[in-house]
């Protein structure tokens, strides 16, 4: 009995372990959504941090010269996502993107 | 955004968190170095008590076997008196206070206090350890 | 049913040491179709994991004493829900939880990478599947909880009855969760590093587990603080244990994390400090295991150490080498992209309060493991305890109230006096008002008088900060208070939340202070009649009664409650003596109010009636409590997901919108 369930779920697990292997299913090429899902990221991330920025400034917990130089970072860093991203798009209906090299600003 | 400044405030900014630095450390080590010196208890066997109890601090941290059959309570459960033992020797003790509920004969005790003109232990905190099982939190007595 | 256990566990330490191989061979060879294997063995893995767990759970229900685990752990007297929580009632049984949350972290770890950044998962794989693999390795070779006896016994030993309760029973689960959480950050940050292209070092893709793991964590604490108050009966909720201790490094780890994060988000600073935190929450949560578990630091006797605990010292020294060397190769790929601009700002508040925070997850450290330094440094064992404790933290905790007012009404970048003025006037008029209202009212103790001015201070920077953002929506939205207020909160989920942590700490630390400094106890013989007087309180003895519950005899002193005048009604302090004729419980007499709790415990009793209790008269443990309630609902508004940024037009710029339109 026990010899049985031994049996079995090894073989269902060698199975399931091992069928990327033998079908070879080259693995969908994802470095374009992994590329897309860090835009998205980096919008994201810029876009919270422009929010809180302005919050800050609002409530006064900011001078006005900090607030643009800080500001303009994140944005710099926004605008370059969404850029980057539309290129995507735009490149996903045929045209070639503008940005082919999709490095972040590092 | 001054540029004009910079240069100056750089090098004092670096005094500043340098300095601040060193004095965190500093006070750390002092807070404790003083902690140590507040709650240091050394941690004797029975047998090292008995052998030598003069040359050991009068405050020490005992561990132990409360001895079977030797379990004594005053009538209102208030007063408890033991013998303590590490295998080869023995010490009786006394205490006063609450008790763990674990506490219980043939097991592991530690008790903090020391030896009075008697030559028993008066133990002012008594500790007692399950054996075996999962216990998250050494049985607490009152400090 | 034991030999499938034993047999699935294996199976699972097979499928994790082939994911590590597959992973390892995927990302060398650049093959996806191997590093998808490799994923599919983790699941796999876990699936087995879980079979062996319901094993585990089937033999606990079941009383099945062939198993030596249920044996140890069970017998047939307790409730079956107590059954089941013996599960992680002893180490075997705790490994496996350990090893099965880890599985199932593992999961949605390598989903959520797989999504964000897939170049990272063949890294977060073998990270997470090496862990598991010591874990199993010591559940298959060393403490398996499959392990039978041939002959069983009639009964079991069943556990210990302290451990018998509702709060036991989730306080461990609830503290593996946190533990085992703080493995995804350094398996992400691990995996990033050596990846060598994530320039944040995997920190910021950390951050969200890092939070789970610190709310688990604090969750823990405080369940196992309310279990030491309620039922171990010696009046008080922390002791400074090695094991207490052992969560709360860890603890005070994540929570520096969680605040030096903030800064490499907006800032692009301190990724190096926060790899290192990461790493060093990991270490200190398998530390903690290994002092819950090896006995080294609780053992009565000296250096009693189990193999299992030589194990987990040598896992953890490898894993924190082979992790801070890898630190050290990126070590330049991790800069800062900008420097501190001044002393007086967010940013320095935000390095002070980290290094307060290691300051006293170091002083714990010291603290606890002084027993085995002072032994191999001068052969003696010497142990510090709580009045070392006592001594060096709260200084500590003082520098880090003041900085939980001052940070978030600091600059960014720079604040200058002019700024400091406005910001800081009314909420530190606030503090001085109860600082002299409490000194009014007869509190003469310097410390605690300092901390409630303190607290009196942050609570009003609190106040301050929604209202200015109140302030804010009204004037852009022209929105009425409370809606303003909720939108408030909606929109800014982690800075709100947070502060709305931080009054959770308020009142935890206020009601640690007043508990700490102004509990008053006695100890009292009575006969039945007679009363005796604690604090505002006279308690009246009426005499014994008996009766039998859960294989326990029950005594009960029946207690009568008077304050001044007032009749506070009937209280029952009881003692259950079990069967077994050696354990013995405390049904503390409990009555609790914001203002004090009157605690009280039947110490003894004589033939003629005489009882002696135990009275204690705790002010402010209620407001302890409520801290950890407050501090959870904090933690949970942070944790949401937040409003997607792009729907929030109030306070976006205009600018950055009209790009997205184009």
């Amino acid at each position: 009995m026990t010899a049985a369930i031994a049996v079995i779920l090894a073989a269902a697990a060698v199975w399931y372990v091992l069928a990327p292997l033998w079908r070879r299913i080259p693995a969908p090429d994802r470095t374009a959504s992994a590329e897309r899902a860090r835009l998205v990221e980096q919008r994201e991330t810029a876009l919270r941090v422009l929010r809180d920025l302005a919050l800050d400034h609002a409530t006064g917990k900011m001078s006005d010269g900090d607030y643009e130089t800080l500001r303009g970072r994140q944005e710099a860093a926004a605008i370059d996502a969404l850029r980057r991203l539309d290129a995507m798009d735009a490149s996903k209906s045929g045209s070639e993107p503008a940005a082919a090299d999709t490095r972040g600003p590092e | 955004m001054n540029p004009a400044g910079r240069g100056g405030s750089a090098g004092r900014r670096t005094l500043v968190f340098a300095g601040g630095t060193v004095l965190i450390v500093l006070s750390l080590a002092y807070l404790v170095y003083g902690g140590i010196q507040q709650g240091a208890t050394y941690w004797v066997t029975v047998g090292e008590l008995r052998q030598r109890a003069h040359s050991l601090p009068a405050r020490v941290r005992l561990g132990g076997t409360v001895a079977a059959g030797t379990v004594r309570w005053d009538d209102a459960h208030r007063h408890l008196s033991f013998v303590i033992t590490d295998g080869a020797s023995t010490l009786p003790v006394r205490y006063t206070g609450v008790v763990p509920d674990i506490f219980a004969e043939g097991r592991q005790v530690v008790v903090e206090g020391g030896i009075a003109r008697d030559g028993a232990f008066d133990a002012t905190t008594l500790l007692a350890k399950c054996p075996t099982k999962y216990n998250p939190a050494d049985p607490k007595s009152p400090r | 049913m034991a030999n499938v256990g034993r047999f699935v566990l294996l199976g699972a330490l097979v499928l994790v040491l082939y994911a590590v191989a597959a992973a390892v061979l995927g990302a060398r060879a650049r093959r996806s179709d191997l590093v998808a294997s490799a994923v599919r063995a983790l699941g796999g893995s876990a699936a087995l994991l879980a079979v062996a767990a319901v094993v585990l759970f089937v033999a606990l229900a079941t009383r099945d004493y062939t198993f030596q685990y249920v044996a140890a752990h069970v017998d047939n007297a307790q409730p079956l829900v107590y059954d089941l929580a013996a599960f992680w009632g002893g180490m075997e049984g705790s490994l496996l939880l350990w090893a099965l949350v880890l599985a199932g972290y593992t999961l949605v770890a390598v989903r959520a990478v797989g999504r964000a950044q897939p170049a990272l998962v063949p890294g977060v794989v073998v990270v997470l599947a090496g862990v598991s693999a010591f874990f199993l390795v010591l559940l298959t070779a060393v403490a398996s909880p499959f392990t039978t006896v041939p002959f069983p016994a009639a009964d079991g030993a069943g556990m210990n009855p302290l451990l018998l309760n509702p709060w036991m029973a989730i306080h461990p689960p609830t503290l593996y969760l946190g533990y085992v959480g703080l493995t995804v950050p350094f398996a992400l940050v691990v995996a990033a590093l050596a990846s060598g292209r994530a320039a944040d070092g995997g920190v910021l893709l950390a951050r969200r587990w890092m939070v789970w793991a610190w709310y688990c964590l604090s969750m823990g604490l405080w369940f196992g603080a309310k279990w030491s108050y309620v039922v171990l009966g010696w009046g008080g909720y922390w002791a400074w244990d090695p094991v207490e201790n052992a969560a709360l490094m860890p603890w005070l780890v994540a929570t520096a994390f969680i605040h030096s994060v903030m800064i490499q988000e907006r800032r692009e600073m301190l990724s190096r400090w926060n790899v290192a935190l990461v790493i060093l929450a990991f270490g200190l949560s398998i530390f903690g295991t290994f002092l819950t578990r090896s006995g080294v630091l609780s053992s009565v006797h000296s250096f009693t150490q189990s193999s299992i605990g030589t194990l987990f010292l040598v896992f953890l020294a490898g894993a924190m080498l082979a992790a801070f060397a890898i630190a050290a190769w990126r070590w330049d790929l991790l800069r800062s992209r900008y420097e501190l601009d001044a002393a007086l700002s967010r940013e320095s508040a935000f390095v002070l309060n980290n290094v307060l925070f290691l300051a006293i997850a170091l002083a714990v450290f010291l603290g606890t493991v002084f027993p085995v330094i002072s032994e191999v440094l001068t052969g003696r064992r010497v142990n510090v305890g709580p009045p070392f404790f006592d001594h060096v933290i709260p200084p500590i905790a003082v520098g880090l109230l003041v900085l939980m007012g001052v940070g978030p009404l600091l600059a960014w970048r720079r604040s200058s006096a002019d700024h400091l003025r406005r910001n800081f006037l009314a909420p530190g008029a606030a503090g001085v008002a109860l600082g002299a209202v409490l000194l009014a009212a007869g509190l003469r103790a310097s410390g605690p008088l300092l901390i409630f001015t303190l607290a009196g201070f942050v609570a009003g920077t609190i106040v301050l900060e929604f209202a200015r953002g109140i302030r804010v929506r009204q004037s852009l939205q022209g929105e009425a208070v409370p809606r303003a207020f909720v939108a408030l909160v909606a929109r800014n989920r982690r800075r709100y939340g947070g502060y709305i942590v931080h009054f959770g700490m308020l009142l935890l630390l206020c009601g640690l202070t007043g508990s700490s400094v102004f509990a008053t106890q006695r100890l009292a013989t009575l006969a039945p009649g007679e009363s005796a007087a604690v604090g505002p309180y006279r308690v009246r003895y009426d005499g014994l009664g008996q009766t039998t519950a859960h294989g326990a005899l029950v005594v009960g002193a029946r207690l009568r409650v008077f304050e001044g005048a007032r009749d506070d009604g009937p209280l029952t302090a009881a003692r259950n003596l079990y069967l077994n004729g050696r354990d013995s419980t405390s049904d503390v007499a409990l009555r609790s109010t914001p203002r004090d709790d009157l605690y009280i415990t039947l110490v003894g009793w004589a033939s003629d009636g005489r009882a002696t209790l135990r009275l204690l008269v705790n002010p402010l443990v209620m407001w302890m409590w409520a801290g950890g309630l407050v501090l959870s609902a904090g933690a949970i508004v942070a944790m949401l997901p937040e409003a997607r940024p792009g729907t929030a037009p109030a306070v976006m710029p205009a600018r950055v919108l009209g790009t997205a339109g184009r």
